[in-house]
This record gives structure tokens, C-alpha cells and sequence, in this order.
């Protein structure tokens, strides 16, 4: 059924219409009026840039789901040839621990089955991990995470060759970077980071305390209301440095104390936050 | 040599999936999937749907990709706007049949309680969870009936037993203040 709506009618529907709380009737109506109403489409997709921004979060996808995706794309005669995807870097069990060491445990057996199932009989079908907690750390992040009890080699990839300090030191030079200020409840300053525009992060200093060997330091972004993990950074934190790459937002850093081999999802409440102001 | 579809833009990826490379597919699955799936879930509220719900945004995006539009807006807002409105349809289908089944039943339990919980809590971005306690309370309670539970604004006024035309101009009202907070405190679309 098609309904005519006056330009003031659109006009006030044009929320709801962001929302879906409109009737299919009234959506077609406005639809039509929106192709040839600039005003009327500027205003609906600001609306929905918004009601994106309420619903957006993040939940680790189902293993196998992609997999029932890529086997309804059909083999249309027009695609290239797929290229590989580059190998996975980062998916550990544990979504947190130190670069270099990836594919440790069942994170490695998730990113080895699907290696496996890319090689066999789907060579031209893109296979990517979907293993529940490493698609947590996968979709948004490269980390390189380092410090003073980890190997200094760790912190090769993030620094270039130079050291920490340099890093940090060019980073606090670099146009458009900020300083994190991680902070308690109370409002002790704990820690700082200077982050750069292009994603890259590095400690300048700190004062957390040493933790018993049994506990360490796990760093956070939080991303799209959710925290990812950055990775830990030991029980005495001298030294460290992160990448944020792709698309992600980070709308704060955070730091918890976790058990020495860090943990999927914080469950604890962090010791020390700071906000992070977006570029 | 074809650019790595990691070193793409989000706009370029949209390109590529144009020219049927089904790794700019799974590279735009391994983005934005999560947040797909995550909003697909709260509003069905069942994981099952939620992957029914994604594979279809994904399917949809590999078959048409040319529905996004970089030019109006992010890939993950375009691909949550997506992902709600399937999701809003399974959960009216899914009502509309309930209400026939159980036509004399009891009124359908008031929403409000969970939703707190469950979303603001835990879910929402610091600063768009601030943005919306922000709210007038009128606004803020209208956005969330239509947004996550799926109704429509003539449903959030009966439930809320406000005109229909202060329903709209409140959800409407609610979002032009929630952009004013977000451009405010520099959160973007997601």
C-alpha cells in the first residue's frame, strides 16, 4: 500500500524512520521522499550515525558462521582469483599475551584449524579465524606490548630499532598527538601514555606498584563500549608500547590486575582509567 | 600486485567486494562482524537469530554492494542500520505470531529493567552511555523501547500512553541532542 506523507509529516518521522520504528508503509514513504530530499537525507543519516553509535558493541562471532557465509557466495565466474589472507598475528587464547608469541594453546589451534580448513578443499575460499575470543583481539587490534620483564626483543617491531624512550619521545614530537593520563578512582595519576594519530602508544611513565610475580598489569582500549585487550604488562611496568590499527575508535585506556597469564575479559574493576579524546 | 585487503579502506573494501574478491568480504566480516552479531543479539535476545541475521547483512553487502555509500555515512554504521532492521523484523514476525498465539493472554511484560542492565551497563561506549543518561528521561526511554526491544513509535506510545506525534518529536529530539553530546565529547558515528 502506498501512502503519500507531507514534507512535514517526513520531517517528524525522521527518527523513528532511523530506528526502524516506523510502519513498512510509512518507511516506503519516506524512502521515496529522501531521493529527492537532500535536507530530509542529511538529517536521517546523521540520525542513523547516531542510533549506530547507541548499538554499537561487540561480541565474539560464532565459530563456523563464516563459514556458512562464504559457502552461500557461489562461484561467480567474475571474481579474481582470491588472494590468501595474510597470516593472523594475533589470535591467542587469551587475547592478551605478549607479541611473539602468538598461536599459543587452543587460540593456536583455533587459527590452525582454520588454516587447515582454508588448505583443504576450500583453497579459493577465504577462511579466517572465528575462534570466539581471538576474533575479540583480531578485529580491532595489533598490539606490541612490552616491558621491563618481558624480552626487550618484543619491543623491536613497535620501536623500530630504537629504544622506548625514543619512541616516546617522537611520539610526544609527532602533530596531533595526546597524553593519556591513567588515573585511580580517587584520582591518583598511576600511569601515563602518549598516543599518536596514526594509532601507536607508548608509556612515559608510571608509579603503579610492584605486584606480587603471581599477578601482572593488563592494559585495555576500550572500543565501541567494549574493553580489548592491549596486553599485559607485567608486574613491574617500565616499558611499553601498543598499536591500534583499522577502523577502531579507542574511547579510553584502562588497567586491571589479573593473574600472570592476563585474562580473556576483564572481571575486575580497573585500577586506574584514563579517557581518550577522538582525533 | 593487488593491495592487501588488511591495507584497505573501509570504502575500498566496499570496491573490491564490488569485484567479487571474497577475502574484502571476510576482511569486512573480521571488522565489522562482531558488531554486527552483537546488535543482532541484543535485540532478538537469541544467538541463533543473530547468525541468521549476519549471514544475511554479509550475504547482502557481497550481492549488493553498491547499497553502501561511503559518501552517507561509516560501513559500520551502514552494516548495524542493516543488522537492526533484520533483527526488528524477526522480532515483530516473531510478535506478531506470539500475540495471535496467546490472543487472551496477559499484557506483554513492560520493558525497562533488563535493558538498563544489560545495555548500559555493560555494552554502550563510556561516552554514548553518558550522552543518553544524559537524556531527558522522556527521550531517552522512547529510543530505547524503538531501538532495542524493536517496537514501533506508535507501540512506544502506547506503552509510554503518549500522543503519537510526542513520541516521534521525542525520539526525534533524542538523537539531535545525543549528536550534539557525541560531536561534543569528539565520539564519531561508530
Amino acid at each position: 500500500m502506498n501512502i503519500e506523507l507531507r514534507h512535514e509529516e517526513i520531517e517528524s518521522l525522521l527518527g523513528a524512520y532511523a530506528l526502524d520504528a516506523v510502519s513498512p508503509e510509512e518507511a516506503e514513504a519516506i524512502e521515496r521522499h529522501l531521493e529527492t530530499c537532500p535536507r530530509c537525507r542529511a538529517e536521517a543519516d546523521a540520525h542513523r550515525e547516531v542510533a549506530s553509535a547507541i548499538g554499537n558493541s561487540f561480541e565474539p562471532l560464532p565459530s563456523g558462521l563464516w563459514d556458512r557465509i562464504a559457502a552461500d557466495l557461489g562461484d561467480d565466474p567474475r571474481r579474481g582469483d582470491v588472494v590468501p589472507p595474510s597470516p593472523l598475528t594475533l589470535p591467542t587464547s587469551r587475547g592478551a599475551a605478549p607479541a611473539g608469541t602468538e598461536e599459543s594453546e587452543d587460540g593456536g589451534d583455533e587459527l590452525a584449524g582454520a588454516r587447515r580448513r582454508r588448505q583443504s578443499g576450500r583453497a579459493r575460499r577465504v577462511a579466517i579465524a572465528v575462534a570466539s575470543v581471538a576474533a575479540v583481539v583480531i578485529a580491532l587490534l595489533a598490539f606490541s606490548l612490552s616491558n621491563a620483564n618481558n624480552k626487550v626483543s618484543q619491543l623491536r617491531d613497535a620501536m623500530s630499532g630504537s629504544g622506548a624512550g625514543a619512541a616516546a619521545s617522537a611520539a610526544l614530537g609527532s602533530a596531533g598527538h595526546q597524553v593519556v593520563d591513567l588515573t585511580t578512582s580517587s584520582g591518583a595519576q598511576l600511569a601515563s601514555f602518549v598516543l599518536t594519530r596514526d594509532g601507536h602508544g607508548y608509556l612515559l611513565h608510571s608509579s603503579m606498584p610492584d605486584l606480587p610475580k603471581a599477578e601482572t598489569y593488563q592494559l585495555w582500549a576500550m572500543i565501541g563500549g567494549q574493553p580489548i585487550s592491549l596486553g599485559l604488562m607485567g608486574n613491574s611496568p617500565a616499558q611499553a608500547s601498543f598499536t591500534v590499527s583499522g577502523s577502531a575508535t579507542v574511547s579510553a585506556l584502562a588497567v586491571t590486575v589479573e593473574p600472570a597469564g592476563g585474562v580473556v575479559a576483564p572481571d575486575r574493576p580497573p585500577v586506574a582509567t584514563g579517557k581518550v579524546v577522538a582525533a | 600486485m593487488e593491495t592487501p585487503v588488511r591495507d584497505l579502506s573501509d570504502a575500498q573494501l566496499a570496491v573490491a567486494i564490488g569485484r567479487f574478491r571474497d577475502d574484502a568480504l571476510a576482511e569486512a566480516y573480521r571488522r565489522h562482524g562482531g558488531a554486527v552479531f552483537a546488535l543482532a543479539r541484543r535485540v532478538t535476545g537469541d544467538s541463533g537469530d543473530a547468525e541468521d541475521v549476519t549471514q544475511e547483512v554479509f550475504l547482502r553487502l557481497w550481492n549488493q554492494p553498491d547499497r553502501f555509500d561511503a559518501d552517507r555515512g561509516s560501513m559500520r554504521s551502514f552494516l548495524l542500520a542493516q543488522s537492526h532492521g533484520k533483527a526488528v523484523d524477526l522480532v515483530r514476525s516473531r510478535t506478531a505470531r506470539a500475540r495471535r498465539e496467546e490472543r487472551d493472554a496477559r499484557a506483554t511484560a513492560s520493558a525497562g529493567y533488563d535493558l538498563e542492565h544489560e545495555v548500559w551497563d555493560l555494552a554502550v561506549a563510556d561516552q554514548v552511555a553518558e550522552a543518553m543518561a544524559a537524556l531527558p528521561d522522556e527521550e531517552r526511554s522512547a529510543i530505547e523501547l524503538a531501538y532495542f526491544r524493536g517496537h514501533t513509535y506508535r507501540e512506544v506510545a502506547v506503552l509510554l500512553e503518549q500522543p503519537e506525534g510526542t513520541v516521534k518529536s521525542r525520539i526525534r529530539n533524542g538523537l539531535r541532542r545525543m549528536k550534539g553530546s557525541l560531536s561534543e565529547s569528539g565520539v564519531r558515528g561508530s
